[in-house]
């Protein structure tokens, strides 16, 4: 197997509070390829978006906040070396794409200063053409118009747009694209899934998706990680893992998603844990209805039969 | 620079509020009136013809001899023009509206000083025989002059404080914080009387000292904004392009961050005026003879039976102060998002 793009490995990442160290994530490990979409997924409160924040390098303070592990983006790990590097490569190589289309771009500034913004800062002469055109491959219908218009003047929608345009500006290898369709509404969410998958199969951008959507999940990623509480509880390719999910956890999220059939939907009972409640044994144990004694053990990982590179971390067989 | 549509929207905002937008206009006039006051508040003429040759004096300086006189030093203008002699070779002649220097005595009368408002002086002169209009404008001057400069710094001086502290956080935001906690506990009177000593008490100094107390108050305001907008998504959006701290902090925050310290500009300049009077009242501002609303109103206050200073000095002051105050109604008003008309 050849070196993927990006490779997280064991990252823990923990925040110092004024009296002891909160771990948010614990060892989270996955792989993107190239060109591929890799999705994680889980709850509010479950450690995607810092992590992904971590990949990114927007880590708040790095004085307040401990990491462990390695990120690994084309054969580099990031946090070795010197910083100014981790940005430059960050930003020719890397972009993200917030949840919030309204608040990801300057107010008062016109769009075309925001984009120009990325020119300027390569050192290379503003190229308006290019900015249209990229403007028109997102599927925006008069382009003219949006780089004259201040953020306020655009629809969510639109502004998701502008926003992938401006992370497609310098063809990075990877989008970060934290929960891009959240704020949006359904019909548009499907336009805007549709030219990031258009995207990444013309371009060959590898993107990692991070959403609690597994509808969206299910229709678009190659492969998927299902964090919850801060650690990867599966991890499988999207056509294994919707045929058979292998943790209670994923199972319980795939039956709370609406069908046309009719099943009711079944919630899961209770919420996720707190980091400050983090157990050693398996997190998921107090919502699970397998539960078992040994669940207070960490639970081992076990690969999922038939594909070596999925896998899950509980101590159920797979049968249910 | 184009105008951003919020900014047309917030200037329009203000004007819907006409006395808000009266008195800045009121206010820009005569603070360039008063910038202007020895063109039109002098004892010196504007322009006259001697000798069929044409003379400036506000603009140039001829001395005594080039009049016929003995001495080298500067004419004195107002006994030339006493003198028949000299008026006999003046064809024309044109005099500043008041024509009276702030620092000029009257001594002449038959009375002493104070000397009650009359014709040649509108508004009355002090104790020492000064016109008491000419020293209200040219200290119109002076306090606006100084409230703006002072203004200028603290604004500036908040907002790279109070900014640098909100947008690195951490370390250098608690030392900063802890120092400005023992700083702003300076007692400030003692400070300028204690510098004020040993330093001189020109302008330059007393603003010098009265900025590197009054910055305080606003840069928590800035560094408030900082702290909420360096979270902002379209921040992040940057840090991840690989945008220059630098250029973030003064392209894409501050903007952003400018709303607090807009607001704020009229009462600090209310509040640069009031403590400049203040001080010269108390007589630890600008040194004599510098004309000064305090000053003014000190002497008025000791010389209560000549009311017209008193009376003349509070009612500049009030409508000085009532002008800004509408100003900065306005332009909350126009900041006010819920507000307006639009």
């Amino acid at each position: 197997m050849t070196s993927p793009l990006l490779k997280v490995k064991d990252l823990s990442l923990g925040v110092k509070t004024s009296n002891h160290l909160l771990q948010l994530t614990d060892r989270v490990s996955f792989d993107i390829g190239e060109g591929e979409m890799v999705a994680l997924v889980g709850e509010s409160g479950c450690g995607k978006s810092i992590t992904a924040m971590a990949i990114a390098g927007l880590l708040p303070d790095p004085n307040g906040v401990k990491i462990e592990g390695e990120v690994v983006f084309e054969g580099k790990d990031l946090w070795k070396g010197n910083p100014k590097d981790w940005q430059n490569l960050r930003a020719s190589r890397l972009s993200m794409i917030f949840q919030e289309p309204s608040s990801a771009l300057n107010p008062l500034m016109p769009v075309s200063s925001q984009m120009a913004e990325i020119f300027t800062l390569k050192g290379r002469p503003v190229d308006m053409q290019h900015l249209r055109r990229s403007l028109d491959e997102v599927g925006i219908p008069d382009p003219d118009r949006v780089l004259k218009s201040y953020p306020h003047e655009l629809s969510g929608g639109m502004l998701q747009r502008v926003m992938i345009a401006m992370a497609l500006l310098l063809s990075p290898k990877l989008i970060i694209a934290d929960e891009p369709t959240t704020a949006l509404d359904v019909t548009v969410q499907a336009q805007v899934m549709e030219i990031l998958t258009k995207l990444q199969k013309d371009i060959g951008t590898a993107i990692l998706l991070i959403t609690h959507n597994l509808g969206l999940v299910a229709q678009y990623a190659n492969a998927l990680n299902v964090m919850y509480a801060g650690r990867i509880v599966e991890r499988a390719n999207t056509r294994d893992f919707l045929a058979k999910p292998l943790h209670p956890y994923s199972h319980g999220l795939l039956k709370a998603l609406p069908r046309l059939d009719g099943t009711p939907l079944e919630a899961i009972p209770g919420s996720v844990p707190s980091p400050d409640k983090f157990s050693d044994g398996c997190r998921f144990a107090e919502r699970c209805t397998h539960r078992k004694e040994a669940c207070s053990q960490p639970p081992p990982w076990k690969v999922r039969s038939g594909n070596e590179d999925g896998g899950y971390a509980c101590i159920l067989e797979g049968e249910r | 620079m184009r105008v951003s549509e919020l900014t047309r929207r917030r200037w329009q905002n203000f004007r819907s509020l006409p006395r808000a937008y009266i008195s800045l206009i009121l206010l820009i006039i005569s603070f360039l009136a008063s910038l202007a006051s020895p063109l039109w508040i002098n004892d010196k003429p504007l322009i006259f013809s001697w000798k069929s040759e044409i003379y400036t004096p506000i603009f140039n300086y001829y001395p005594d001899e080039e009049f016929g006189g003995k001495f080298k030093t500067e004419a004195n203008y107002r006994k030339l023009f006493e003198n028949h002699k000299f008026l006999e070779n003046v064809s024309w002649s044109i005099f500043p509206i008041i024509a009276h220097d702030p620092l000029e005595q009257n001594l002449t009368g038959e009375e002493p000083p104070p000397h009650a408002p009359s014709q040649s002086h509108l508004l009355g002169t002090d104790t020492h025989g000064r016109d008491v209009l000419a020293r209200l404008i040219y200290g119109y001057r002076n306090g606006m002059s100084f409230s703006l400069l002072l203004t200028l710094i603290t604004g500036t001086l908040a907002i790279v404080i109070g900014g640098v502290q909100g947008y690195l956080g951490g370390k250098v935001d608690f030392l900063t914080q802890r120092f400005i906690e023992v700083w702003s506990s300076l007692p400030f009177l003692y400070v300028v009387i204690a510098i004020g000593s040993f330093m001189g008490r020109g302008f330059t100094m007393l603003l010098i000292v009265m900025s590197i107390f009054s910055w305080i108050g606003l840069s928590y305001y800035m560094r408030g904004e900082f702290l909420k907008l360096k979270n902002q998504n379209y921040v992040l959006a940057c840090r991840v392009a690989g945008i220059s701290n630098r250029r973030i902090f003064f392209n894409h925050i501050l903007p952003n961050a400018l709303t607090p310290l807009v607001t704020f500009i009229p009462f600090a300049i209310i509040g640069g005026i009031t403590s400049l009077t203040a001080l010269d009242f108390l007589g630890f501002g600008l040194n004599p003879p510098t004309p000064s609303w305090g000053e003014l109103l000190a002497i008025g206050l000791d010389n209560r039976f000549a009311p017209w200073i008193s009376i003349s000095t509070v009612m500049a002051l009030f409508f000085a102060l009532l002008l800004t105050a509408f100003v900065g109604e306005g332009v909350r008003e126009a900041f006010d998002p819920k507000g307006g008309k639009n």
